[in-house]
């Protein structure tokens, strides 16, 4: 393994050298760096100016040397100045830190939803709901990404924004979005016709039933859950959790996981002091008590089913809690509705110039800028780990293994929980890590679009302004994380399958 | 749409001063579009119907927010160095820094006798005289005094140097500045600390003196930085003591330099104007809240944020009220989706800066027969092109006649009618033919050279070929990515197609249009087709020393009229701007100058 890794690095070392000067190069004579300045028509100014860029740029010296004078620089950590005399190193822990906001959210909820539908499509193989999603994950995947964030901005936040005014549901669009639900509904639980027929009336019904409630409360303006919803989604996560976790055959866990959803409800009733102004740690803290709390449920009620008592209500425990979260941003909503003058969703930059407000106030309008940018990176990466996932999934489900595992009596629940997600899961890790690599390196159109100036802003501005070292700053993080991160998928994937050794 | 002007109206002495050297006229009428209608109110009367609430007060100014979409991220508190002379720059600290004017919307100097009064005291020797107001302090409650002055001087005369020299021998300026104009020219200023007025005595006439603005940075923090005194700092300048300077000039030239979000300590910045700046988020928006040490009348608004954002994202910004006030180059698409916006308000017009086609008057080149660059000036359909590329961005664009004036400028008709313009105002194919085949060149070549890439001026040149090659010119499309540094310095080209960026003051323009000291790259100045007119020359030379406005705007209709009968170049068009905000905004006021469209941003205001 020590060789591997060390002969790894050493080649990856060499490849980014050869790569760094490439680049260097490239950029240094891509075009006049005075461009800008040819306009001025007062000589004596433009001169002037024109002799300061080349002595702070070093013009005068040859590439090749400016390219070794950087790289020395670069191992004492010193990434240079660009050209408006700024400190590229500090330019570029802005950037990194940008896009990591950004491309953090995006990448995990793509990989949570990816994952999850991947793992129902592969199980629901060749039924509507499987065509469906593979119809929506080629449109996305080969939907232009810089055409969805600008659309997004003109109808999920522009229009939308101008509709919050009268927040109001046409009986047109409220027919039309039951109707898809009922389909939707339909086609992902499946069973026979009489089913199916009963799921789609029953979902017919509570859709349209939701949007008049929310068209005639005028919800939208004032969005909240309160006592009742959260109560009833708590309620709702214990049945999720317990069919996830256990399943129905034995009692204990669902006693387990429902005594938690009673806890968590508990807790939101008289909890809210501490709810109203917390801070983040706070939060956290409460967080970990309550699954601590949950654990302990789960292992005082779960007697001989112990474990599955206790996985059961610790992601009860994580729902509820998200339900509460939920819930209290909400409650945050009417006064940050006024305070961004009635334009909730926002389309550029990731927070509200001079906001300040609770935690909870803050939280929203963070929510509100990052909505948009995450939903356009999470459509595109959310294909693909769809399509990889239900590949590996029905690779795993054909196994032998899978068909000892049925002939010795196991619960399809346990067959694809235990023995088929668990391992269709390798090849998906080391997909993540690739993923992560390349996200670093900026997801530059996205970042353009939604104005935030992260990474690709930091590219694309120096290459425009032949400005070389904000340019290798950007060079040097993404690949030298493609790298990395290529070397931990390589190390991972011998870690997770027995089968593969290195060297 | 109704504006309010601040106190600082125009007054007789700025309109005159401007006068002299953009020979333009006093700019209490006719104004540009940009300026709309320039009612002569003090801020405080009010004459817009409900908007009570939010008005500035004696207390203070209305607690409200006003945003507006800035391209570039701000970079440094002292935009008078030679790398951070920019609008990312000037855009911000027009509401910080302040001084004896500002370049209002017609390119000219508005003076601010809130601050103080100048005038031309003297002609011979010409000497201008500062004087700031008692009451006019810093932020952190030093009086803006002559040390300022001084500074500012000291900065940006080039007098002093480190020492040390560079490759071609010139010696490396102690203070970075972005140019000297003016400055060189004084005779060494003199005065202690605490004084209030300056006289300024030019060794050489400078007939811009206007355009100089003797307070820029605080002298106290430059002297405290430098380890000095003000008395010190005073004391080292009286003995061109460049050593005991050098540290101050150390941190004049790079101390104010910031990285996005660190913001320097706030006593290093303090403020001149109605503004601090009090929070700067990298990459996204940089806050400048009312100065409470303010000594002139509250702002408009209390908060105005400056929200970092690409050109490209500006519109739908605005459309979603997240910035209040943009200002993106226009291109038809854009207006397209401004004009569909509710309640948004769309101001198009003109800029300072204008296309033009250079001859190349190099011995040896075709172009240095007059009758040549008469039949060619005679094919460029210059209507054609303004309707094709620049009316869908301009509707009211039209086609520019002069050189040294701007058309939307108030004395632009006057300069031109002087001038044999009308001659060229339609193409006149036949008569373009007859004098080439009367200098029998039928069938000349004539390449057009341009920095490429650039669609707008390959389609300029596709239409001069349509319409030339008619008269019997070969137009050979010779854009480049290296002209500007390649075939315009080394005089590579037939006919050259560029911008200038300029000023509504002309002393810029002489060395466009003055005989060059040779006729090679580095020499030639912008005279980059070698122009020659003894004429132009004297005439130049009589501009640069003349300090009577109407005299000076004479000479520039003889310059004008001149180069009308040489032809050295060919005026096109000015290039288009747009500007767009919220109508809830009052008081945005276009500005293409310098100054830049947040030159009266305390003025902005709320409904």
């Amino acid at each position: 393994m020590a060789v591997f890794i060390l002969r790894r690095f050493i080649i990856s070392t060499f490849t980014l050298l050869a790569a760094s000067f490439v680049v260097y190069f490239g950029v240094s004579i891509s075009g006049d760096p005075f461009e800008d300045l040819r306009g001025i028509q007062d000589e004596g100014d433009a001169q002037i100016q024109i002799a300061a860029r080349r002595e702070l740029l070093q013009l005068d010296v040859p590439v090749p040397l400016r390219w070794f004078n950087w790289l020395t620089g670069i191992f004492r950590g010193d990434f240079g100045l660009n050209i408006r005399n700024q400190d590229v190193s500090a330019l570029l822990s802005n950037a990194a830190a940008a896009t990591m906001q950004m491309v953090i959210v995006a990448t995990v909820l793509a990989i949570v939803l990816g994952v999850t539908v991947g793992i129902v499509s592969a199980l629901r193989q060749y039924s509507g709901f499987d065509y469906s999603l593979t119809f929506a994950a080629f449109l996305f995947y080969s939907l232009p990404v810089f055409w969805v964030a600008v659309m997004l901005k003109q109808y999920a936040a522009i229009e939308f924004n101008n509709w919050l005014r009268d927040p109001t549901i046409s009986p047109t669009v409220t027919v039309v979005v039951a109707l898809l639900a009922a389909v939707a509904w339909q086609a992902l639980i499946g069973g026979d016709r009489q089913r199916r027929l009963v799921v789609s009336i029953t979902s017919f019904a509570s859709t349209a039933a939701v949007l008049v409630f929310f068209s005639t409360t005028r919800w939208f303006a004032d969005p909240g859950f309160g006592t009742i919803v959260v109560g009833v989604m708590s309620v709702i996560s214990a049945v999720v959790a317990t069919y996830l976790t256990a399943g129905f055959r034995h009692r204990p866990p669902l006693q387990a996981a429902g005594a938690t959803a009673v806890a968590g409800v508990g807790f939101y009733l008289v909890g809210g002091p501490i709810l109203a102004e917390p801070s983040a740690w706070t939060l956290l803290g409460l967080f970990v008590l309550g699954i601590g709390a949950a654990l302990g449920i789960g292992a005082g009620l779960g007697g001989i089913h112990r474990r599955q008592a206790m996985s059961a209500s610790a992601l009860t425990a994580v729902l509820v809690s998200g339900v509460i979260f939920m819930d209290q941003l909400l409650q945050a909503y009417e006064r940050f509705f006024g305070l961004v003058r009635g334009r909730p969703i926002s389309t550029v930059g990731s927070a509200t110039p001079g906001f300040t407000g609770n935690f909870w106030e803050v939280g929203l309008d963070s929510i509100s800028h990052l909505m948009l940018p995450t939903v356009a990176l999470l459509l595109i990466s959310f294909a693909v780990y769809t399509r990889y996932t239900r590949a590996s999934m029905l690779e795993v489900m054909n196994q032998d293994y899978i068909r000892t595992a049925r002939a010795k009596g196991l619960t399809e629940r346990t067959v694809v929980m235990r023995h088929g997600f668990r391992n269709a899961l390798i090849p998906v890790t080391t997909l993540m890590a690739f993923d992560f690599g390349a996200v670093i390196g900026g997801a530059v159109i996205t970042e353009q679009v939604f104005g935030w100036q992260g990474m690709g802003t930091l590219f694309i501005r120096g290459l425009n302004e032949v400005d070389p070292n904000p340019v290798m700053a950007f060079f040097v993080v993404a690949g030298g994380s493609i790298v990395v991160f290529n070397m931990i998928a390589d190390i991972a994937y011998a870690y997770l399958d027995p089968r593969i050794r290195l060297s | 749409m109704r504006m309010r002007r601040r106190s600082v109206k125009m007054t007789a002495i700025a309109a005159a001063a401007a006068l002299v050297l953009s020979a333009c006229g006093n700019g209490d009428d006719g104004e540009t579009d940009d300026t709309v209608d320039d009612e002569d109110v003090e801020t405080d009367d009010d004459t817009d119907d409900d908007d009570t609430d939010d008005e500035p007060s004696a207390d203070g100014p209305a607690d409200t927010t006003v945003v507006y979409a800035a391209e570039q991220e701000f970079a440094s508190y002292n935009a008078g160095t030679a790398d951070q002379n920019a609008t990312r720059n000037t855009l911000v600290l027009n509401g910080v820094l302040e001084g004896f004017w500002r370049f209002a919307p017609d390119g000219f100097a508005e003076a601010n006798t809130d601050f103080g009064t100048y005038e031309l005291t003297s002609e011979d020797p010409q000497i201008v005289t500062y004087t700031i107001n008692d009451e006019v302090t810093w932020s952190d409650g030093e009086p803006i005094d002559c040390a300022d002055m001084l500074l500012t001087w000291a900065a940006n005369a080039g007098v002093y140097t480190t020492g040390e020299e560079d490759e071609d021998g010139n010696e490396t300026p102690l203070f970075s500045t972005a140019g000297t104009a003016g400055y060189e020219d004084w005779a060494k200023p003199s005065c202690a600390d605490g004084d209030k007025t300056l006289e300024v005595e030019y060794e050489n006439v400078y007939a811009s003196w206007e355009a100089i603005n003797p307070v820029t940075m605080p002298a106290h923090i430059v002297a405290e930085q430098g380890g000095l005194t003000v008395a010190e700092f005073i004391e080292a300048i009286e003995n061109d003591d460049a050593d005991a300077l050098a540290d101050a000039a150390a941190f004049y030239n790079s101390g104010w330099v910031m990285n996005p979000g660190e913001l320097l300590d706030a006593a290093l910045m303090p403020s001149s104007g109605p503004y601090t700046i009090t929070d700067w988020q990298a990459g996204e928006s940089l806050t400048l809240e009312y100065n409470e040490n303010y000594w002139g009348e509250a702002p408009a608004t209390r908060t105005i944020v400056f929200r970092f954002l690409d050109q490209d994202q500006q519109a739908q910004a605005l459309d979603n009220r997240e910035v209040d006030i943009i200002d993106p180059q226009p291109n038809p698409d854009l207006l397209n989706q401004l004009d569909g916006m509710q309640g948004v308000v769309v101001e198009t017009g003109e800029s300072f800066i204008y296309e033009h086609l250079d001859f190349n008057m190099s011995s040896g080149s075709p172009f240095e027969d007059r009758d040549l660059r008469e039949a060619f000036a005679l094919c460029v359909p210059r209507q054609l092109i303004i309707d094709n590329l620049i009316a869908p961005q301009n509707p009211d664009a039209e086609v520019l006649d002069a050189r040294l004036t701007y058309s939307f400028q108030p004395d632009y008709a006057e300069q031109v009618a002087g001038t044999i313009a009308g001659d060229y105002a339609d193409v006149d194919i036949e008569q373009s033919a007859a004098l080439l085949a009367e200098a029998g060149m039928e069938g000349m070549e004539v390449a057009i050279g341009y920095q490429a890439p650039n669609p707008r001026r390959t389609n300029i040149v596709e239409l001069i070929r349509d319409s030339c090659g008619e008269a019997g010119f070969e137009i050979v499309d010779q854009g480049s990515d290296t002209f500007f540094g390649g075939e315009l310095d080394e005089t590579d080209f037939d006919v050259a197609l560029f911008a200038w960026v300029g000023s509504g003051y002309v002393s810029g323009t002489a060395s466009t249009f003055t005989t060059p000291s040779a006729c090679a790259a580095g020499q030639k100045g912008n005279n980059n087709g070698c122009y020659s007119s003894e004429v132009v020359d004297d005439l130049y030379r009589q501009l640069l020393a003349e300090l009577d406005p109407d005299a000076a705007r004479d000479l520039v209709a003889q310059i004008e009229a001149q180069l009308w009968e040489d032809l050295p170049t060919i005026p096109l068009f000015t290039f288009p701007s747009v500007i767009a905000f919220a109508d809830d905004i009052d008081g945005v006021v276009n500005n293409q100058t310098q100054g830049g469209i947040t030159w009266n941003m305390e003025e902005w205001a709320r409904q």
